[in-house]
């Protein structure tokens, strides 16, 4: 009977890992990030975008993109890229989720896309406009970067994930944590946020 | 009523196993369905443990290759090939590769420890080298961008893999529908189940023919860096970790159901296994008919 019992254990492990073990797969491309915030003489401007790709998608793109295999992304390539490697992300939000006093923000386009390729290592730089008035009261943003889909996953570099530009005329206070909010893969998943708080200075 | 219980509580038991196989990969391909959430009972911190790790892994071993494609030397490896079972095996343990069907297929059949090993190990195999000949083919044979064409590709074979398995699905459907709603005969006249062992290659390329795209993108980090050899034994060597994981699986279902079986009595465990071989069949040919339906459109 004792031995029946164990039997029927792994059945049971099996039935219920059945809705547990979806995570384990995904994702298939790692993306190492940093945001640097940029603001203007009328407040926030957007934010430009580092992603740093693991090695083994960065040679998959630079088998398809590199056409002249010299280990470096010319003009042509990287125009190549942006339309077949990139721009889809169009249907991803370009995995930029913005939040401006818990109001969505669609991302419907980016600029200044470009993308390096250096001792076999791949970036992606781009910018998402978004531009926010800022004035005596503190605005609140977030910045969740993550694929939806998880077949890729973003991290915040270690060192130095955020940075502001032309800051100056704001008090600006940046926080990174996981957003409880977002869940992602199954509820899994918090994504890592960017809590961005700026006012004019007095 | 109690035969309608067990159907409708099994099929929603086996649902979660299939949801997430139609990712693709948002850079290279506009997404026909995107993933949707699911609801999970049991949520825990060690599957970000396993992302983690998975990154770690696909790291290491992308420096251990340069590594020995730059400086020659060997001695890096064997680590590499441990570094390779070991991403293999964590890469299975979770949706697609084929374990939904594969264990389907074994609760349907009297299958023994061995078929189950053979059955995990030949869809794994099938699962990665379909990757690998995939990447070859494109980049030698049609001479056209993997990354582009690769979204193509896997469509295609969704198609014929879906269609097969929809397929065979159907066919368990009826034939235990058939046992199970259709009036029983004598013992004496019932036949024995064979054990299962022929159709199994079949069934396995079905279920592995769609390319692995941890595979994949092994495969083309070694084309890029010139290490064609090196990257079929990696192919290989993932392969095999796939193996243990999916097989793991399907003779701890095999086990398992053997357990249950045991424990009542010989008429009930007939009624038990036409219901998990009914509800499998439905499964199998419900989700098999949509992917493909998806896959088609």
């Amino acid at each position: 009977m004792v031995q029946q019992k164990i039997l029927i254990l792994p059945v049971l492990v099996m039935i219920l890992s059945a809705w547990v073990v979806p995570a384990g797969a995904h994702p298939h491309i790692f993306i190492v990030q940093r945001l640097d915030v940029v603001f203007d003489d009328k407040g926030l401007a957007g934010i430009r975008i580092r992603w740093k790709f693991d090695d083994m998608f960065a040679g998959m793109i630079a088998e398809d993109h590199d056409r002249n295999h010299n280990g470096h992304l010319e003009h042509d390539e990287v125009k190549s890229i942006r339309e077949n490697a990139f721009s889809y992300l169009a249907e991803h939000n370009y995995f930029v989720f913005i939040t401006i006093g818990n109001k969505p923000f669609k991302v419907n386009y980016t600029t200044d896309f470009t993308a390096t390729l250096q001792d076999g290592r791949l970036e992606y730089r781009f910018f998402v406009p978004c531009h926010v008035r800022a004035n005596r009261n503190v605005k609140k943003i977030t910045v969740a970067t993550y694929d939806p889909t998880y077949y890729s996953a973003i991290f915040f570099t270690k060192n130095k994930p955020v940075s502001l530009t032309a800051a100056d005329a704001c008090e600006v206070k940046t926080a990174i944590r996981e957003d409880p909010a977002t869940t992602i893969y199954y509820g899994m998943i918090h994504p890592w946020t960017l809590f961005l708080e700026f006012c004019l200075k007095s | 009523m109690r035969k309608s219980i067990i159907v409708l509580i099994l099929f929603f038991v086996t649902c979660p196993w299939v949801a997430p196989v139609l990712a693709q990969n948002p850079f290279t391909s506009k997404p026909k369905t995107q993933h949707k959430a699911l609801p999970v009972l049991v949520k825990s911190q060690f599957f970000v443990k396993i992302i983690i790790w998975q990154h770690q892994l696909k790291q290491k071993m992308s420096e251990l290759i340069r590594n020995v494609q730059t400086t020659g030397d060997t001695m890096p490896l064997l680590f590499l090939m441990v570094l390779a079972f070991s991403y293999g095996a964590i890469h299975a343990a979770g949706p697609g590769h084929g374990k939904f069907v594969a264990m389907s297929y074994v609760l349907s059949h009297r299958a023994s420890v061995m078929v189950g090993l053979l059955f995990g190990t030949f869809t794994a195999f099938f699962h990665g080298f379909s990757g690998a000949v995939g990447v070859l083919g494109l980049r030698y044979l049609l001479q056209r961008g993997v990354g582009e064409t690769l979204g193509t590709v896997t469509t295609a074979t969704q198609v014929i893999s879906f269609g097969l398995i929809s397929l065979l699905g159907l066919g368990i459907f009826l034939k235990n529908g058939y046992a199970l709603f259709s009036k029983p005969v004598s013992s004496h006249h019932t036949q024995k189940t064979k054990a299962f062992g022929k159709g199994l290659v079949p069934w396995a390329l079905a279920v592995g023919l769609v390319p692995c795209p941890a595979v994949v993108m092994v495969m083309l980090f070694c084309l890029s860096m010139d290490a064609l050899t090196l990257g079929l034994v990696l192919a290989a060597v993932i392969s095999l970790g796939m193996a243990m994981t999916i097989s793991g699986v399907i003779i701890a279902v095999i086990i398992g159901k053997a357990g249950v079986l045991q424990t009542v009595s010989k008429k009930r465990a007939k009624m038990i296994e036409h219901s998990i071989g009914f509800v499998s069949g439905m499964a199998i040919f419900v989700f098999g008919a949509l992917f493909f339906t998806i896959a088609v459109g």
